[in-house]
């Protein structure tokens, strides 16, 4: 979706992402979600990456502050792993040319993280 | 009954602060409830308010300044109706306009309070690549909160750069709109009862 008002331009693009496996390091998994989208545009992402975690029974918000950025959580998720993680994220930028390509390199990010931390995921776009 | 409007750019730390301004009106017995407003087609801000047992009427997938105005209005007619909130807290989306959200209350002739929350971790960035929304923040604020003190003193030279931003920030406002309140925070930390009685004189 975008929009163009005159000042400001400004996309978003939104997931959600189930993912399964075995022993999930949820706060490493959803972390390396945000920030590596984030940091792939550096100084051209000037929005927000932010989203709504479900695992076993407990709900977690996750969002990218500060310069670099960094994650804050609410609440703190606990050190524990887990077998199934719902996740729906939402990233909203400023537009410009590079940044264009958001929801490709959330796509890429993705297949990363299947790789890395040996889970399945299964992508729905909003 | 009052909105107060908490305006900011992306990530400035708007809902945690409207939360915060929430749990201090609670606690000395005003009913609150929320409008929230996403530009993302996910309402995640407003889950996040549920679980503080909040009423919340959400507006999103697009920008109550322009697009969804109608929504909004609705929005407030329908908290009004099923709440009978004292005060409403309007979270629009961070891509909002702060001047347009003025007109849109002022049109409506909405008693309304603007709260400006500015990202002080990402100030130097936003005020050359947003410059406009930034000042519109400024220009239409009753108060402005500078957030995110602790990363910024954390980050880089420590508390001298902080030192030097906060003159410069306080420059930029001297220069758009004169004297307004400003007062710095950290949301993360939470946020003294006796402040929000200072800001909001209640």
């Amino acid at each position: 979706m975008e929009r163009s008002d005159g000042q400001l331009k400004w996309g978003s693009v939104s997931k959600r992402i189930n993912l399964t496996g075995e022993n999930i390091a949820l706060k490493s998994v959803v972390e390396a979600l945000l920030l590596r989208v984030v940091s792939e545009f550096k100084d051209e992402f000037l929005g927000h990456a932010k989203c709504m975690v479900q695992a076993e029974s407990e709900t977690y918000f996750a969002s990218t502050t500060g310069l670099p950025p960094i994650v804050e959580w609410k609440p703190q998720p606990e050190k524990r792993k887990t077998s199934t993680v719902m996740i729906e994220a939402t990233y909203i930028y400023l537009q410009n040319d590079s940044v264009n390509g958001l929801g490709t390199v959330l796509d890429k990010v993705i297949e990363e993280l299947e790789a890395e931390y040996q889970i399945s995921a299964e992508t729905r776009n909003h | 009954m009052e909105l107060v409007i908490f305006t900011g750019f992306l990530g400035s730390g708007k809902t945690t602060i409207a939360m915060e301004y929430a749990r201090y009106l609670t606690e000395n017995g005003t009913k609150v409830a929320f409008v929230i407003n996403e530009a993302g087609e996910i309402a995640i801000d407003s889950n996040m308010v549920r679980q503080g047992s909040y009423t919340v009427e959400e507006v999103f997938a697009g920008c109550i300044c322009c697009q969804v105005t109608g929504d909004l209005v609705s929005a407030i007619k329908s908290i009004v109706a099923q709440e009978q909130p004292d005060k409403i807290i309007v979270e629009p989306s961070g891509i909002a306009d702060p001047k347009r959200l003025e007109q849109l209350f002022e049109d409506r002739g909405y008693s309304y309070f603007l709260i400006n929350v500015v990202d002080l971790a990402r100030y130097d960035l936003l005020s050359k690549a947003a410059a406009q929304p930034i000042k519109n923040g400024f220009v239409t604020a009753h108060v402005i909160m500078g957030n995110k003190i602790d990363l910024l003193k954390e980050a880089g030279e420590g508390e001298a750069k902080a030192d030097e931003l906060l003159a410069r920030v306080k420059r930029d406002i001297q220069e758009v709109k004169g004297k307004v309140p400003f007062c710095v925070v950290s949301s993360q930390n939470g946020i003294d009862a006796s402040l929000w009685k200072e800001v909001m004189g209640n």
